[in-house]
């Protein structure tokens, strides 16, 4: 598809993605095989289900009409997509990178249960603190150092400030 | 008489001094966010939503409004400066801003694009004082095959006008679309696509989606792709433009404003597209363009001042007609709906608190920008530094906690990590989730207008043609639509025959140009 601007095309739209261009390397094949068929796969399920609820006539929708309508444009999108942009390289590979956004969220969905059990100040340092350490890097003395601050600033802000009735420390 | 009223009592709205608060604490945060890389207008709104709910309607948006124009200043500071673009409206500068820096002119690109921008900010201002009321006056015949039309043009101009692929842009829209008809059927309230979780039987939450997309999402992302910044010691001595400086982009300050203006009422347009066509558009008059990519100071001053008239302009559809045109747009809507007003024609005469206290309070935080962007440079170059490894902890805890206040909901806390995976996997594949949310929003717009369309027109598809606003609307997307592609084809017809004659496989090599 052509675009009007040529210069458009030429830069990447994400500022941080700048210079990291070459880092990561594009995905390959079978990873935009992938990400062309996850859409008509997706769309195919909504319009059986959409189907499943009742079309209607269009005098008189059911409530499947619409979802319908627009699981055919998922459908005719995700094709056209995967015939017509075959060539288009425009997704990443996953490389280990990948691999600590996959433990960093684990670590969130492991926060929301425990905030529920403890409140949210320990469960907030620690994964602040993990965060910090073993996804970003930082020395010992900057993750205490931030990880404290941050939570007590969030105190004020949420508890304090806000009156945010989050799960709290208690003290049996 | 009945015109100027209501502005001038926007004024007492705007300069109420706890307005005048959240005016300078939007642009001031507009102008950090701009210059972090890691951290854009839209996150950073997304992020904030939470803490709207809590403050007045109008204050509420004057600060997301001062967040939205502020980023555009702040991203050229480090475009300029170390050619690192803090925003993706001011990626197009770092290409000439960078030259001029690195010739011992960074001062004069900084200052003619703090002037630029304030520039097409103001004009944008105006043109929104003086267009919007009348806008409104006009929808208010609209009815439900108007609002269907506008509401379709939204979501399939977006995905048209986009940066990424238009098919890909589609399939985020109508995944969009999907995701907003969760919940009950907006006519016979049958429970759909909730598959029995009692968590999703009143939809998908804006708030947690937009955080998940944007908020979450994009951190993830980033996390991958950390920019390292190479921090070159510019040196800022003058900050003021030189008379043949001013002489030489006045044209080009002018011309930007106009365009981003224009640019900014369209769906998909914003910042990023108008700071583009505005860079493309001053190369293409430009007697040398040669000078283009070695420090020309057009190609600072257009983009600079169009990208700030169309972060103004493009409020105009959202506060006279009720349709978002970018993501920006569409989390103001959301901020709106939390406040309880529905944005849409009535919006001036039902609350001109809100209308013309935030139009107003643009004036303010314009010159609020002008003042501030010059003398703090070296201060918001000095927050490049901040490494993303300590801001994304920070930013993901401010989301986890954010959207538990809105409604209390620890669901709402697995829906943003859910929709933070979901935006890191769109990025990861070439998909924008921009489109996803707008079309988010317009969906229910989109599905109550056309049932109710329907129903009028008895069934019949062709009755919005019958229609004089509804088949004009038709006619005015389908002419956007239209015009690109056939000026693209165009394009690649001439190129074609200039080619063919010099060699056989010219053919398919320009037919790949146009496809790619």
């Amino acid at each position: 598809v052509s675009r009007p601007l040529p210069d458009a095309e030429a830069q990447p739209e994400d500022g941080a993605g700048l210079f990291e261009e070459e880092e990561i390397p594009r995905a390959g094949p079978v990873g935009h095989l992938v990400a062309g068929i996850v859409p008509v796969l997706l769309g195919l399920f909504c319009l059986v289900y959409s189907i499943s609820l009742s079309v209607g006539t269009p005098v008189n929708p059911g409530p499947g009409l619409w979802p319908a309508t627009a699981s055919v444009l998922l459908i005719v999108a995700g094709l056209w997509s995967l015939v017509f942009e075959r060539h288009r390289r425009d997704g990443e590979a996953f490389t280990r990178g990948g691999l600590g956004i996959g433990i960093g969220i684990v670590t969130l969905i492991v926060y929301v249960f425990a905030m529920r059990r403890v409140g949210f100040e320990i469960p907030t340092l620690l994964v602040l603190a993990f965060w910090l350490r073993f996804l970003g890097k930082e020395s010992w003395l900057m993750t205490a150092i931030v990880s404290a601050c941050t939570t007590a600033v969030f105190y004020l802000l949420f508890i304090v400030l806000l009156g945010a009735p989050i799960p709290r420390l208690t003290f049996y | 008489v009945d015109f100027f009223d209501p502005m001038l009592s926007g004024f007492e709205v705007a300069l109420h001094p706890t307005n005048l608060l959240y005016v300078l604490a939007g642009v001031v945060i507009g102008m950090i966010i701009g210059v972090l890389p890691g951290l854009g207008p839209v996150a950073t709104i997304a992020l904030l939503l939470p803490i709207t709910y809590e403050i007045s309607a109008e204050s509420a948006i004057i600060l997301l409004a001062g967040i939205y124009y502020g980023a555009m200043y702040g991203g050229t500071i480090t475009s300029v400066l170390l050619q690192l673009p803090g925003e993706a409206a001011t990626v197009i500068t770092t290409i000439d801003g960078y030259q001029m820096a690195r010739q011992g002119r960074a001062g004069a690109a900084l200052g003619i694009s703090a002037i630029g921008s304030f520039i097409g900010g103001t004009i944008s201002i105006l043109g929104l004082t003086l267009l919007a009321p009348v806008l409104a006056q006009f929808a208010l015949d609209f009815g439900p095959p108007e609002y269907a039309v506008l509401a379709l043009a939204g979501v399939l101009l977006v995905a048209t006008l986009g940066t990424v692929s238009a098919a890909k842009s589609l399939i985020a829209a109508s995944i969009g679309l999907l995701l907003a008809t969760m919940g009950p059927d907006p006519v016979l309230a049958s429970p759909r696509f909730t598959f029995g979780v009692d968590g999703l039987a009143d939809g998908v939450d804006f708030v947690a989606l937009a955080m998940g997309l944007f908020g979450l999402g994009e951190i993830l992302y980033n996390l991958e792709h950390r920019a390292r910044a190479k921090l070159g010691r510019a040196k800022v001595s003058n900050v003021w433009p030189s008379k043949e400086d001013w002489r030489q982009s006045r044209g080009a300050v002018g011309r930007g404003s106009v365009l981003g203006f224009v640019i900014g009422l369209l769906p998909g347009g914003g910042g990023v597209l108008s700071s583009m066509a505005a860079y493309a558009v001053e190369k293409r008059r430009a007697k040398q363009p040669e000078r283009f990519g070695r420090g020309a100071i057009e190609g600072v001053a257009a983009p600079e001042s169009a990208n700030n008239a169309a972060a103004t302009s493009s409020f105009i559809p959202l506060l006279t007609l009720g349709i978002p045109t970018n993501p920006v747009m569409a989390l103001i809507f959301g901020a709106l709906l939390l406040q309880g007003i529905p944005p849409g024609p009535r919006l001036i005469d039902e609350n001109p608190e809100v209308f013309w206290g935030v139009v107003d309070s643009m004036y303010i935080g314009n010159i609020f920008l002008l003042i501030l962007s010059i003398p703090l440079v070296g201060l918001f170059v000095k927050l490049v530094m901040v490494r993303d490894s300590i801001l994304a902890p920070i930013v993901v805890m401010v989301t986890m906690l954010g959207v538990y206040t809105v409604n209390n909901a620890v669901f709402d806390m697995f829906i943003v990590i859910f929709f933070g995976i979901v935006g890191y996997l769109m990025k990861k594949t070439g998909f924008e989730p921009g489109p996803l949310v707008l079309a988010f929003v317009l969906g229910s717009i989109l599905e109550t207008t056309f049932r109710q369309s329907l129903r009028i027109f008895d069934g019949n598809p062709a009755g919005f043609f019958g229609r004089p606003i509804s088949a004009t609307l038709i006619g005015l997307t389908l002419l956007i639509l239209l015009v690109p592609f056939a000026l693209a084809r165009m394009r690649t017809h001439r190129q074609l025959s200039d080619e063919s004659a010099d060699s056989p496989g010219a053919e398919k090599a320009t037919t790949r140009d146009s496809v790619d």
